[in-house]
């Protein structure tokens, strides 16, 4: 600040300067080329003026011959005085005559300077010859005063303009010297304490005075301000530890909650799985009595169960961590499979059931098990509140502003709920009163859980009920929830898949050295941490007729799996030695296992990353036997149905041998290119390959070659379609790697089904053999 | 429109006052070289010898258009019986646009009117010709070639043309040369 008052003062100064300068020089240059030039030619002027009139007088005179009037006229003209200066105007007069003589007049002034001088022709009057000249000399003492007194006057402004200045620079520099001085306290006052200034000096002008005295204010503001801040600064400190803490503690509690759950469910699941075991046993030994107890022991276990899942969800719900698993839903599918499920509850009471759900009315995008969790959950609620009346479910689908919804109305005629006890319905842990809890039992989750799942997927559960009239729930469901999980899912599988072809080439070698188990019952191999658990799944598998292998660690399942090729894995994802994903990963990146289905059996709910990695279905802990073997069986059929890969660049062509084998029972994969193919043949092991011969990425005849170049695909049968006639060599040369040639036309498929049929026959008999 | 024609009139009427002034400031300078021609004509050097029979000094009026005005001057010049060097003054009349007179050949021409180039270089090429002193009182004519006219500053005094002189051979009083305005 200080610098930049002395660098502006500098500056001031030395335009100041340049400006008196400048103006002085202008004013010179002026008086020396314009002014003093004029004034002399002014006095020239005057000079040769003076002379005119007398010439007349002086040539009649001359040419008169007078002498004496010729005396008188130079006499007059010397005489003549400047009143200004008291001085003679003519300092000398002389006639030239051509005759030679000579008549002058002087005034004996001593001068210095050169006077102004005017000369004449003199003519005779009469005969107009000419007869000499009369030469003047002016007086230039007007001319020269005046010339002196604008020098000096010019010199004296000079001097007073720079003197001005100085005079100026020095009271302007007093001027700003407080200010400077304020400008330098300004800068070293430290903000980070307590700004102020110290006491301005009292002999400072009124104005710096006021200027301090307004900062010195500014300053006292800015400290109550900053007081106000840190004071405000301090509560939001301690609201932000209060809120990192609760939270701290919120989250601590949802992990305690789920460690809790977890640690409760593994032997729980060892308790009804056995129960249901020895149930069974002891129904075909007909002990009537131990089989009731036994069903006590199973019920009692289930409704526990529940209870920890309730819990569970509400700590996944609290903790943000439960995701949606989106699918198309037939909607009345889904309310056939949930009234199958709920209708004996509904009935238990002496209850009727009354469902309206039109057959057309579509499907929905939700996520199925959370939506059935919610219809069960709001249907029990109505069947245990509910006795000899009559509880009912109404489908609808609703269109509004906001968007097209499904609509599940459910409504009994039971106990109903007051307004008070509807103000607490959905929080959790809370039913309408203790005494309802001691008559009908129950954590209190259910509709919290169900409201938080219907949120979730977008919609919201509301409630309309009187005391004593029954109830009436209303749930309301987007028809199209949204999320794009099947995409990312449908990505990382195609990764996946690209990463396993990598992995082909590099264990091509091992494929040879592997054995199969001669077996016919299929091996499914059991990959669990848990010792119990194995137990259960080995016995329950073992009564369905399944071979098991076990392993109770990640490496020693890949290891099995690798040399025996089980039918079937299913894979825990609490290891003791890595990551049940890890497993998943390694077995979906060898070939060699890319085809065996993988079921992903654990107490964690990440159904989504094991749909990413591969896995081909999902079970939740503890799995009761029925659903078990539902999974099991189910993605055997799937793997043991014969599939056909279709690969034709032309998408008509593809959809019609589609049709054609899916009339065979046959399931059909399709792809337009060869390399692609080779991508599904690796995934699906496909029974037959069925290819067109004018592939554009990949030629025909390349890709028969490599899928030959692997034994485990050498014995799958292809058949080749051409449009056009090939040429023998290289229908020869097709020939040697493929089972068939069949040029495109109007009973083509028909001659490569029966060609189909039969090696597929072939097929099956070798592997029944 | 009004504006307009204000403009017009305007512009007309400086453009008028300019010819009037341009014109009044000729004819003193025409009145003015009247009185000082003659004394011009007498310090030629060689104006005795340039006398006719019977040492008369005859001066020739050239003008155009303007024969009244050329005679005004020549009735002022031979005025009370006005002499030059003691001689007895002849003037004489011509036309710019008939031939000038070859046979009786003047001692000085004076130029009653502005002339256009072509007009002027004829008289100027009969003078040189002739020896004789061409004297014009209008502006920028010694300039274009006259021998003689006037400049008017704060003192009225000859100006003369000396290359114009040199082609004529006519000598000039070297006084009064000294005390006159030159034109190289």
């Amino acid at each position: 600040m200080n610098k930049m008052f002395s660098r502006l003062t500098t500056r001031v100064s030395f335009a100041m300067v340049i400006v008196v300068l400048l103006s002085m020089a202008v004013i010179v240059r002026h008086w020396a080329f314009v002014t003093a030039p004029t004034l002399k030619a002014a006095e020239q002027t005057k000079a040769e003026l003076l002379i005119t009139p007398y010439t007349q007088l002086l040539e009649s005179a001359v040419d008169e011959g007078d002498e004496s009037q010729l005396g008188d006229i130079l006499n007059q003209l010397v005489l003549l005085e400047d009143v200004t200066y008291n001085e003679p105007i003519v300092l000398s007069l002389k006639i030239s005559l051509l005759d030679g003589r000579v008549i002058e007049r002087h005034n004996t002034i001593k001068r210095n300077t050169t006077p102004f001088r005017a000369e004449t022709p003199i003519f005779s009057p009469r005969t107009m010859e000419l007869l000499g000249s009369v030469k003047l000399e002016y007086n230039d003492a007007f001319y020269n005063r005046l010339i002196g007194e604008v020098w000096w006057e010019m010199g004296a402004s000079m001097l007073m303009a720079l003197l001005l200045l100085v005079a100026m620079q020095y009271w302007v520099r007093r001027l700003l010297r407080p200010l400077t001085e304020l400008s330098n306290r300004l800068v070293r006052v430290d903000l980070d304490t307590q700004p102020s200034l110290p006491p301005a000096d009292p002999a400072l002008s009124t104005e710096i005075l006021q200027v301090w005295q307004s900062i010195e204010q500014l300053f006292s503001r800015l400290r109550q301000r900053d007081e106000a801040l840190e004071s405000e600064h301090a509560a939001a400190q301690a609201a932000l530890q209060a809120k990192l803490e609760a939270e701290t503690a919120s989250r601590e509690k949802s992990q305690f909650l789920a460690n809790m759950s977890h640690e409760l469910r593994t032997p729980l699941n060892a308790i009804i799985g056995y129960s249901e075991m020895l149930y069974e046993e002891v129904g075909e030994s007909g002990n009537a009595e131990m089989a009731g107890d036994l069903v006590r022991i199973v019920n009692s276990g289930k409704h526990l169960l529940s209870l920890i899942n309730d819990v569970l969800d509400l700590s996944k719900i609290e903790a943000g961590k439960m995701q949606l698993y989106l699918d198309d839903l037939n909607l009345p599918q889904l309310v056939c499979e949930v009234m199958d499920n709920i209708e004996p509850l509904i009935a238990s009471n002496n209850n009727t059931v009354d469902v309206l759900c039109d057959e057309k009315i579509g499907s929905i995008h939700a996520d199925e098990a959370k939506l059935k969790q919610v219809l069960i959950n709001v249907l029990g609620n109505a069947a245990k509140f509910t006795h000899n009346g009559e509880v009912g479910l109404t489908v609808e689908r609703l269109t509004d502003d906001t968007g097209e919804w499904v609509l599940f109305k459910v409504r009994d005629t039971g106990i109903g709920i007051s307004e008070e006890q509807q103000k607490n319905l959905f929080k959790a842990f809370t039913q309408a009163d203790e005494s309802t809890t001691r008559k009908y039992g129950g954590t209190g989750l259910g509709l919290t859980i169900s409201r938080s799942m219907c949120q979730l997927m977008g919609g919201d559960i509301t409630v309309s009920s009187h005391p004593g009239e029954g109830s009436i729930f209303e749930i309301r469901i987007p028809v199209q929830v949204g999320g794009g999980e099947d995409d990312k899912n449908s990505d990382v599988l195609a990764k996946g898949m690209s990463e396993s072809l990598g992995e082909l080439e590099r264990q091509k070698s091992e494929a040879s050295g592997l054995k199969k188990l001669s077996d016919n019952s299929p091996l499914v191999l059991i990959v669990d941490g848990d010792s119990s658990e194995i137990d259960l799944l080995q016995r329950m598998l073992g009564e369905e007729g399944f071979r098991c292998e076990c392993s109770k660690t990640g490496r020693e399942g890949l290891e099995k799996a690798a040399n025996l090729i089980p039918a079937l894995i299913i894979l825990d994802i609490t290891l003791p030695d890595t990551s049940g994903w890890t497993v998943l990963s390694q077995i979906k990146k060898n070939p060699l296992l890319l085809h065996v289905p993988v079921i992903v059996h654990s107490m964690i709910d990440e159904r989504a990353t094991a749909a990413a990695l591969g896995a081909a279905g999902y079970l939740s802990k503890p799995t009761g036997r029925h659903e078990l073997m539902a999974m099991v069986q189910g993605q055997l059929q799937t793997s043991d149905s014969s599939t056909v890969l279709v690969i034709d660049a032309d998408v008509d062509a593809r959809r019609m041998s589609r049709m054609v084998f899916e009339n065979e029972g046959w399931q059909v994969t399709e792809c337009g290119d060869g390399e692609v193919g080779m991508m599904r043949v690796a995934e699906l092991m496909p029974s037959a390959i069925v290819v067109d011969a004018g592939l554009e990425k990949m030629p025909v005849i390349d890709f028969v070659e490599a899928l030959r170049e692997h034994e485990l695909w050498r014995s799958i049968p292809v058949l080749v379609l051409t449009e056009e006639t090939l040429a023998d060599e290289y229908r020869a040369a097709l020939l040697t790697h493929v089972d068939m040639v069949v040029e495109k036309g109007p009973y083509s498929l028909d001659t490569l089904l029966r060609r189909l049929r039969e090696l597929m026959g072939a097929e099956s008999s070798a592997a029944m053999a | 429109m009004s504006q307009v024609r204000l403009t017009i009139w305007l512009v007309l009427g400086l453009m008028l006052s300019e010819v009037l002034v341009a014109d009044e400031s000729e004819k003193r300078r025409v009145d003015i070289s009247i009185s000082i021609f003659p004394r011009i004509v007498a310090v030629d050097n060689h104006f005795r010898e340039k006398l006719e029979v019977g040492n008369k000094v005859r001066l020739l009026f050239v003008y155009d258009e303007d024969r009244s005005l050329a005679e005004s001057l020549m009735a002022r010049i031979g005025k009370d019986g006005k002499m030059i060097g003691g001689m007895k003054i002849v003037t004489q009349l011509a036309s710019v646009r008939a031939p000038l007179p070859d046979n009786e050949v003047p001692v000085a021409i004076f130029l009653v009117e502005r002339l256009d180039d072509a007009q002027l270089a004829r008289v100027i090429t009969f003078a040189e010709k002739k020896h004789r002193l061409l004297f014009s009182p209008y502006s920028g004519d010694v300039e274009r070639g006259v021998m003689v006219g006037i400049s008017v500053t704060n003192r009225v005094k000859p100006f003369f043309n000396l290359q114009a002189l040199r082609r004529a051979n006519v000598e000039i009083n070297a006084l009064l040369m000294k005390m006159s305005k030159r034109y190289e």
